[in-house]
C-alpha cells in the first residue's frame, strides 16, 4: 500500500513538472490520509492545516504533512475556525459549545457553552482597519502588568501534579496584548452569538426575533420562523454582519396564505457597527473582565483547595479523638472529652478512659504525628491563601477599580453598557472579600497557634503519664488549652469560613466599629461580616455576572437587521438542510466608486456571496449564485427602498459536472471544485478544479423592492450564463473529490480531499510562488 | 515603627543590646547625631562578639534613622561611618546616600532572613518597600555601554516587598520567639476578658459561665507587635496608591486596616488609617461629609494621635477656605501649618513642602503670581536640594499653573512637561493625567487653532481622571472638555449640544458639593450661553440664575469669612 502511494505521488509530480507551463496550480504533494474528512481551514499566518475528521479528532498538520498533533475532544465537532492571529483554534460542537485549543500544542484553552444547539459556523475576525480619527483612538494601557506581578495561577492540590493548569491561564492572560477581533457563532437554532477575543461574551441575538425590514416600500415587516444559521460573515472593519441561514420567512400582520414558497435561503444584513463604534470601550471593558473572571476562578479554586485541604485533616483529627467518647462510654462514665481534658488540665484527676485513651489510643508517636499534619496542613493552607487567594484578590480590586473608573465616564462607557451603579457594587464585594481573606488569615493563625499549644500539652501529659521527662517538650499555655477545648474540640471556625452554608456571629465591638466606619466611608453594607469568606466570593461572582450582563444584553440590543435578500426556495425542508451546501463569503477591497453607495465609516469593501444552488429549487440544476454588493445595498440606501439592489449572476455548470465545493479566494476570484460525473475510474480526469475572476463575470443588477417574485433567484432565471471552462483557469485532478475544499488567501494554497482518502496540495497563486523562489 | 528589641538571642553580650537600645532611643526622641553614634558602636561590638541577631537589628535601627531625618545631601557624613565599618562594598567610588540606604536595608533584611527574625525581616520589608515607592533603583555597578538603567521606579517590587512583609502572620509561631516572651500579657487579658463575660452575664443565671464566650471575642494569642506589621503593610499599600493612582484601592486597604486591625493598631497607625479615610472622603465626597468623619475621628483620638488629625483639621480647613474663596482665613491656616512643621520635634520636610505648596496655592488663589511664583521656586530648590523628587513633581505642576494663570502662558508649558517626566519615571499615574490636563488647559488658552490638539490631551486622561480623580479633578476636566467643543471652530453646537452640556452640568454639580463658587459660577455662566444660543430661554434664564446666586455668595466670602475667622 505504502509503495503504491510513493508511486502515485511520484507519477503526478512527474507530470506536473513536465507540463507546468501550460498546467495551472502546481500540484505541491499528494498524500494519503487514513480517516475520512470533514472540515479543513488553513492557518491565517503560517502553514498550519487544521483538518476535522469524520470522527471529530482533530489534527494540526505542517505545510509538509508533518502532523504536530491530533486531540479527541470527545464530542462531534460541527465548525471550526482560526483565530486571527492564528494562534488559537475555535472549536463548535454538536451540543452549543465552543472550545478554544492552543496551536502549540492542542490543548484546551477555555470552553464555553454559549448555544443551546449545535453550532454550525464560527467566524473570527480582527479589526483590520486602522482608526483614522486621531482624536477617537486614543491608546489605553492596561496598568496592572505595570504594577502588580503576574496574576496568581489556580493552586494545585498537592498530589495531583497537573502541568496543564499553570500554561492555561498564562496563555489566557496573554490575551491583553491583543488586537480587538470578535469571534462570531451561529447555530442551528437561529442563534448568534459574540464574543470578544472568543473569551469574553458580548452579545447574543436570536434571529427569528428580529425584525426584518421589507425593501417594498409597503409597511410589512417580516420575520423568520424555524430558521438555522448557515453562514456568518462580519466584514473586516466589524461593523457589519452577513448572514446565510435557512427559514421560512413570514410576513407580520398577514395570515399566512401560501407560506410554502417563502421557506429557503435567505441572505441577512445585520448592523453591527457598535464593533467599530465602540471598539475602544469594547476593548477595554473586555480585556478587564476577562482578566477579572480568570482572576476569580483562581479565588474560588483557592477556597476549595483550601477547604478540601483543612476538612481532610481535621477529619483526621477528629476520627482519632472519637475514640474518647467511645472510651468514656465503656468505662460508664457520664462526661464528655471536653471535661475530661479539662480535669486533666486542671489536675483533679485523670480518669481512666483519659489515660486509656492517651497511652494506647493515640499514644505519643500517634500525638506527634497528628500535630505533624495538622501542622503541615496548616502551611499548605497558609500558602494558598498566601500565594494565590490574596494576590488575587489585590489584582481584582484594582481592575475592578479601573473599570468602575472608566464606567464613570459615561459619554463613553453608557452605549456599551458599563454601568456606574453595578460597578460600585462590585468594587464594595471586592473590598469586603479583601478583608474577608484578611480576617480568615487571623482566624487560621490563631487556631493553629492554638492547635499547636495544645499538642504540645497533649504530649506532654502523655509524657507524664508515661513518666518520661518532658523538658524537651515546648511549654503550653494552659489558657489556650481552656480556649482550644472550648471552641476548637468541637466545632471549627476554619472550615466555618471556607463554607458557604454557614454564617458567621459577630461580636458586638466588631458590628459596633463595622456600624462606626460607615461614617468614615466604610462599607454600608455593616452585616458583611457575618458573612463568609466563601459566601462573600460567590456574592462578587454574582455581582460581575450581573455588572457583565448590560454591556451584553446592551450591546445584543443595538444589534439590528438592515437589509434582507431570500436567496432560493427549498421545496422540501427537512432533508436539505442537513447537508451543508457549499457556500463562501468574502469581503474584498474595492476597486470600483461603489464607496458612495456604502457608509463612510467602512469604506472599500464589497462582499461576495458565493452559494451552490440546491438541485430542484425553482426548477434549476447544477446552478451556483453570486451576489455581490448585498451589504452595502442595504446600508446604503436605506433612506430609499425603491434604489436597493445589488448585483448578482446565476452561473448553470455543465451538466457533467458536480459542484462539490467551492470557495472566494483573493482577488475577486472564485475557485470550484467540480466531480466530473461522466468519468469512471478508467479517466486519469475524473474531477476538476476551476478558478474564475468574479469581477470580470457579466453581473446583472437586480433590485431587491420585488414584488411578485420575491426570491432573488427568480429574477435571475433569465439571465443565467453558462459556465464556460475556458474563462478561467483550470486544472484536472486525478481522483474523485469530496469535500472540504481549504483555501488559503495568504498563502496561496488550496487543499483537496479525494475521496480515496488523498490529500492533495496545489499552489494557487504562481505569482506568489516565483517570489518565494526569488527569495 | 522601630523594630521589637531582641530580648531573646543576645547572649554573648549585653552591652551591644544596651548601645543599640540607647541608639534607637535617641532617634526617637530626635538626637540623631548622638543615636548613629551609639548604633555605630553597637555594630562594632556585635561584630566583634559575632552577634548576629543584634548587627541586623542595629542596622535595621539604622535604616531607620536615616529614614525618619530623610536622605539628604547633609546625611552623606554621618552615614559614611556605619558604612566604612565593614559594610562598604569596596569599590572605592561614592555611591549617593539613597544607594548606600539600600545596601544597608538589603544587608539587613538579608540577615534577618537568614536568622529567621521573621517580625524584622517585615519590618525590612516595609522600610524595602518604602524606599522604593519613593526612588529609582539603580544598579551600583554600572560599567560600559551595555549597562541598562531603567530610569523609573518600579511598582512591582513594593507590591512584592508589601505581600512578603504581609506573611509575618505565616511564619509567625514558627521563630518561637513569641512562646518564650511570654510575658503574662496573654494571661491577663485572657482573665480580664473571663471578668467581663461573668458581669455582663450576670442574669442568666442558670447557663454555665464558660459557654457565654464568643470564639472571636477571645483575645488574641498573637502578639499586638506583630499584627500590627501585618496590619503596617495595609497602610503602606494605601500610601502607595495614593502616589499610583488607584482611588478605590486606596479607600479599601485603609478600611482593611481600620477594620481589622482597629484591636491592635498604635494610636498613631490608627490615627493614620483614619486619616487616609477622612482625606478619602473630602476628595470624593465634599467638605461636609469629611468634617463630620472629622468629628468623629477627633472624639476618638488619644493625645498622642492629636498632631495627625490637628494637621488633618487644619489641611481640610485650608482646602474648603480656598474653595470657598476666604483668602484671609487660608493665609491663617497656612501660617499654622507651617508652625506645625517647625516644632519642637525638629523639622518636618514634609511638612514643610506641604506648608509651602499650600502657601503658594493660596498667593495664587489671591492672584499674587511674583510672589506665588517665589514661593514655588524655592520649594523647587528645596525639594531638589533634599531629593524629594515626587514632590518635585507636584510643586513643577504648581509653577505651570501659577504660569498659566499670570498670562504667560507658553512660560507654563515647560514646567508642565517636566512635572509630566517626573511623573511617568515616578509612576505616579493620576498626578500625570493632571499634568496633562494641565497642558491642554495651557493649548486651549493658546487658542481655538490649538482645540483638537487640547481634546486629544482632555481625553487621554479622563479615564484616569474620572475613575480616580476627586471631585474638583473630574469637576476641572468636566470642564476643559466642554472648553474644547465650544473652541473649535468645526464644532457646531447645535448639531450636538449635549456634548457640551453634559459635561458642564456634570462639572457644576461636583463644585457645588465642594462649594467651589467661583468654578461653580464659571459654569453656569457657560451653560446659559450655550442655552441661549440655543434659544432656549427658560433653560438659559435657570442657569444665568444659579450663575448669579453663586456670584452672590463668592462676594459673600468676606462676611462669612469673618464669622469663621472668629470660629476658628
Amino acid at each position: 500500500m505504502e509503495e503504491e502511494v510513493e508511486e502515485v505521488e511520484m507519477e503526478s509530480v512527474g507530470e506536473d513538472t513536465e507540463a507546468s507551463g501550460s498546467i495551472p496550480f502546481q500540484l505541491q504533494f499528494d498524500k494519503p490520509v487514513p480517516f475520512q474528512v470533514k472540515m479543513a481551514e488553513w492557518n491565517p499566518e503560517k502553514d498550519l492545516l487544521a483538518i476535522v475528521t469524520d470522527e471529530s479528532k482533530v489534527l494540526l498538520h505542517r505545510f509538509n504533512w508533518q502532523r504536530l498533533w491530533t486531540i479527541i475532544p470527545g464530542k462531534s465537532i460541527t465548525s471550526l475556525c482560526w483565530s486571527p492571529d492564528g494562534k488559537l483554534i475555535a472549536l463548535g460542537t454538536e451540543d452549543g459549545s465552543i472550545f478554544l485549543h492552543d496551536v502549540e500544542n492542542g490543548k484546551m484553552l477555555r470552553s464555553m457553552r454559549t448555544h443551546d444547539a449545535a453550532v454550525i459556523c464560527l467566524n473570527w475576525e480582527e479589526d483590520a482597519l486602522k482608526a483614522v480619527d486621531r482624536d477617537r483612538h486614543f491608546v489605553y494601557e492596561d496598568r496592572t502588568t505595570r504594577f502588580f506581578p503576574p496574576p496568581p495561577q489556580v493552586p494545585r492540590i498537592p498530589g495531583l501534579s497537573d502541568g496543564d493548569l499553570e500554561e492555561t491561564t498564562q496563555q489566557l492572560s496573554s490575551v491583553s496584548c491583543q488586537r480587538f477581533n470578535i469571534l462570531c457563532s451561529g447555530d442551528r437554532d437561529g442563534c448568534i452569538c459574540f464574543s470578544i477575543f472568543g473569551i469574553f461574551p458580548i452579545g447574543k441575538i436570536n434571529i427569528h426575533n428580529i425584525l426584518l425590514p421589507n425593501h417594498l416600500g409597503t409597511n410589512y415587516q417580516y420575520q423568520l420562523k424555524n430558521a438555522s444559521i448557515s453562514k456568518v460573515a462580519l466584514s473586516r472593519d466589524l461593523c457589519r454582519l452577513e448572514v446565510l441561514c435557512f427559514g421560512e420567512l413570514i410576513e407580520l400582520g398577514t395570515s399566512p396564505k401560501n407560506n410554502d414558497t417563502l421557506v429557503g435561503f435567505h441572505c441577512l444584513n445585520l448592523d453591527t457597527s457598535i464593533f467599530l463604534n465602540r471598539k475602544n470601550e469594547l476593548h477595554q471593558v473586555a480585556q478587564q473582565a476577562s482578566n477579572i473572571e480568570d482572576v476569580v476562578e483562581v479565588v474560588r479554586a483557592s477556597i476549595s483547595v483550601m477547604s478540601k485541604q483543612w476538612t481532610d485533616a481535621m477529619s483526621l483529627f477528629k476520627s482519632k479523638f472519637q475514640a474518647i467518647a467511645s472510651l468514656i462510654a465503656e468505662h460508664g462514665l457520664d462526661s464528655n472529652s471536653q471535661d475530661e481534658f479539662l480535669s486533666l488540665l486542671l489536675g483533679v484527676r485523670t480518669s481512666p478512659a483519659l489515660q486509656q485513651f492517651l497511652l494506647n489510643t493515640l499514644g505519643e508517636a500517634g500525638v506527634k504525628r497528628l500535630s505533624k499534619t495538622v501542622d503541615n496542613t496548616g502551611k499548605e493552607v497558609r500558602t494558598v491563601l498566601n500565594e494565590h487567594l490574596q494576590p488575587a484578590l489585590e489584582i481584582i480590586g484594582f481592575r475592578v477599580g479601573e473599570l468602575r473608573g472608566l464606567s464613570r465616564w459615561r459619554a463613553r462607557f453608557k452605549s456599551v453598557g458599563l454601568d456606574e451603579k453595578l460597578m460600585d457594587n462590585v468594587t464594595e464585594t471586592s473590598g469586603m472579600l479583601l478583608i474577608q481573606a484578611e480576617r480568615f488569615s487571623r482566624v487560621l493563625t490563631i487556631v493553629l497557634f492554638l492547635f499547636q499549644n495544645f499538642f504540645n500539652w497533649v504530649l506532654k501529659c502523655t509524657k507524664i503519664l508515661l513518666q518520661e521527662p518532658t523538658d524537651q517538650v515546648q511549654q503550653a499555655n494552659s489558657e489556650l488549652v481552656v480556649v482550644f477545648l472550648k471552641f476548637l474540640l468541637q466545632s471549627d471556625p476554619v472550615e466555618q469560613l471556607l463554607e458557604a452554608k454557614y454564617s458567621v456571629e459577630v461580636d458586638m465591638e466588631t458590628m459596633k466599629r463595622i456600624e462606626q466606619m460607615v461614617a468614615f466611608g466604610g462599607y454600608r453594607d455593616v452585616t458583611f461580616l457575618e458573612r463568609t469568606l466563601a459566601s462573600e466570593c460567590n456574592k462578587l461572582e454574582q455581582c460581575l455576572k450581573e455588572a457583565f450582563l448590560m454591556p451584553f444584553t446592551t450591546v445584543s440590543e443595538t444589534v439590528a437587521c438592515k437589509g434582507l435578500a431570500p436567496l432560493f426556495p427549498v421545496a422540501s425542508p427537512t432533508p436539505s438542510t442537513s447537508l451543508p451546501i457549499p457556500m463562501s463569503i468574502h469581503y474584498y477591497k474595492d476597486e470600483v466608486d461603489r464607496a458612495s453607495e456604502i457608509d463612510k465609516a467602512s469604506p472599500n469593501l464589497t462582499d461576495y456571496t458565493c452559494f451552490k444552488v440546491l438541485d430542484g429549487s425553482l426548477g434549476l440544476k447544477n446552478c451556483i449564485g453570486i451576489v455581490r454588493g448585498f451589504m452595502g445595498a442595504g446600508l446604503g440606501s436605506s433612506v430609499n427602498a425603491e434604489e436597493s439592489c445589488l448585483d448578482a449572476l446565476l452561473v448553470h455548470l455543465p451538466d457533467q459536472y458536480d459542484c462539490v465545493d467551492l470557495s472566494l479566494y483573493k482577488e475577486n476570484q472564485i475557485v470550484l471544485l467540480l466531480n466530473d460525473l461522466e468519468s469512471n475510474s478508467e479517466t486519469a480526469e475524473r474531477s476538476l478544479m476551476v478558478m474564475m475572476q468574479a469581477s470580470d463575470l457579466p453581473f446583472v443588477s437586480v433590485s431587491l423592492s420585488m414584488s411578485d417574485n420575491i426570491f432573488l433567484l427568480h429574477q435571475l432565471e433569465d439571465s443565467m450564463m453558462n459556465l464556460d471552462l475556458d474563462i478561467g483557469k483550470f486544472r484536472a485532478i486525478p481522483h474523485h473529490v469530496t469535500v472540504p475544499l481549504a483555501v488559503s488567501a495568504s498563502r496561496g494554497l488550496a487543499c483537496v480531499f479525494s475521496s480515496q482518502r488523498h490529500t492533495l496540495v496545489y499552489i494557487l497563486d504562481e505569482d506568489e510562488d516565483e517570489v518565494s523562489e526569488m527569495e | 515603627m522601630s523594630p521589637q528589641v531582641p530580648q531573646s538571642g543576645i547572649i554573648l553580650g549585653r552591652y551591644e543590646a544596651a548601645l543599640l537600645c540607647l541608639g534607637t532611643l535617641h532617634s526617637r526622641f530626635g538626637h540623631s547625631k548622638t543615636a548613629l553614634d551609639a548604633l555605630t558602636e553597637a555594630v562594632c561590638f556585635s561584630q566583634r562578639n559575632n552577634d548576629d541577631a543584634c548587627l541586623t537589628y542595629t542596622l535595621a535601627a539604622i535604616c531607620n534613622l536615616f529614614f525618619e531625618t530623610g536622605t539628604s545631601r547633609h546625611s552623606i557624613g554621618i552615614i559614611e561611618s556605619p558604612h566604612s565599618l565593614g559594610t562598604s562594598t569596596g569599590m572605592g567610588t561614592p555611591s549617593s546616600t539613597q544607594q548606600l540606604l539600600l545596601v544597608l536595608l538589603k544587608r539587613s533584611l538579608k540577615r534577618a532572613d537568614s536568622l529567621k527574625l521573621t517580625s524584622l525581616s517585615a519590618h525590612n520589608r516595609l522600610t524595602l518597600a518604602k524606599f522604593d515607592l519613593k526612588h529609582v533603583k539603580r544598579p551600583l555597578v554600572s560599567f560600559g555601554p551595555k549597562a541598562s538603567t531603567n530610569l523609573k521606579t518600579c511598582p512591582i517590587d513594593v507590591c512584592r516587598e508589601l505581600r512578603l512583609s504581609g506573611r509575618v502572620l505565616t511564619d509567625f509561631g514558627s521563630d518561637n520567639i513569641s512562646l518564650l516572651n511570654d510575658s503574662g500579657t496573654f494571661s491577663t487579658s485572657w482573665l480580664k476578658n473571663l471578668a467581663t463575660v461573668n458581669n455582663k452575664n450576670m442574669w442568666s443565671i442558670h447557663r454555665n459561665d464558660y459557654d457565654v464566650f464568643n470564639w472571636y471575642l477571645q483575645p488574641s494569642p498573637i502578639p499586638a507587635s506583630v499584627l500590627q506589621l501585618a496590619g503596617s503593610s495595609y497602610l503602606l499599600r494605601s500610601t502607595s496608591w495614593e502616589h499610583y493612582g488607584s482611588a478605590p484601592l486606596v479607600r479599601v486597604n485603609a478600611l482593611v486596616y481600620a477594620t481589622c486591625f482597629a484591636d491592635v493598631a498604635s494610636s498613631s497607625e490608627s490615627s493614620l488609617a483614619y486619616v487616609k479615610l477622612i482625606q478619602h472622603l473630602a476628595v470624593f465626597k465634599g467638605h461636609s461629609e469629611a468634617f463630620s468623619a472629622l468629628k468623629l475621628a477627633e472624639e476618638k483620638s488619644s493625645s498622642t494621635s492629636k498632631f495627625q488629625i490637628r494637621l488633618l483639621r487644619l489641611q481640610m480647613l485650608h482646602d474648603r477656605a480656598l474653595h470657598r474663596g476666604h483668602l484671609k482665613l487660608a493665609q491663617k491656616l497656612c501660617d499654622d501649618l507651617g508652625d506645625l512643621a517647625s516644632s519642637g520635634n525638629g523639622v518636618d520636610m514634609d511638612l514643610k513642602t506641604e506648608a509651602s505648596l499650600r502657601q503658594a496655592r493660596t498667593l495664587l488663589s489671591s492672584n499674587q503670581f511674583g510672589q506665588a511664583e517665589a514661593v514655588a521656586s524655592n520649594l523647587f530648590c528645596s525639594c531638589y536640594k533634599y531629593n524629594m523628587q515626587v514632590e518635585n513633581a507636584t510643586v513643577l505642576l504648581l509653577l505651570a499653573e501659577i504660569h498659566k494663570k499670570s498670562g504667560n502662558v507658553m512660560l507654563g508649558l515647560p514646567y508642565a512637561l517636566a512635572s509630566l517626566s517626573f511623573c511617568k519615571a515616578f509612576n505616579l499615574d493620576l498626578l500625570e493625567a493632571c499634568a496633562t490636563l494641565t497642558i491642554a488647559e495651557i493649548w486651549l488658552a493658546l487658542g481655538p487653532g490649538h482645540a483638537k490638539r487640547a481634546s486629544y490631551l482632555v481625553h487621554k486622561s479622563l479615564p484616569m481622571i474620572l475613575g480616580h480623580g476627586g471631585l474638583e479633578l473630574c469637576a476641572r476636566a468636566n470642564f476643559a472638555l466642554a472648553k474644547c467643543y465650544l473652541s473649535d471652530p468645526t464644532f457646531s453646537i447645535v448639531t450636538d449640544p449635549s456634548c457640551v452640556l453634559d459635561p458642564l452640568s456634570q462639572a457644576a454639580e461636583e463644585l457645588q458639593i465642594l462649594e467651589y463658587h467661583e468654578m461653580v459660577a464659571e459654569a453656569f455662566y457657560l451653560i446659559a450661553m450655550v442655552y441661549n444660543h440655543l434659544g432656549m430661554v427658560d433653560e438659559r434664564e435657570e442657569a444665568a440664575a444659579s450663575f448669579k446666586n453663586h456670584l452672590l455668595s463668592l462676594e459673600n466670602a468676606n462676611q462669612a469669612e469673618d464669622e469663621e475667622l472668629l470660629f476658628y
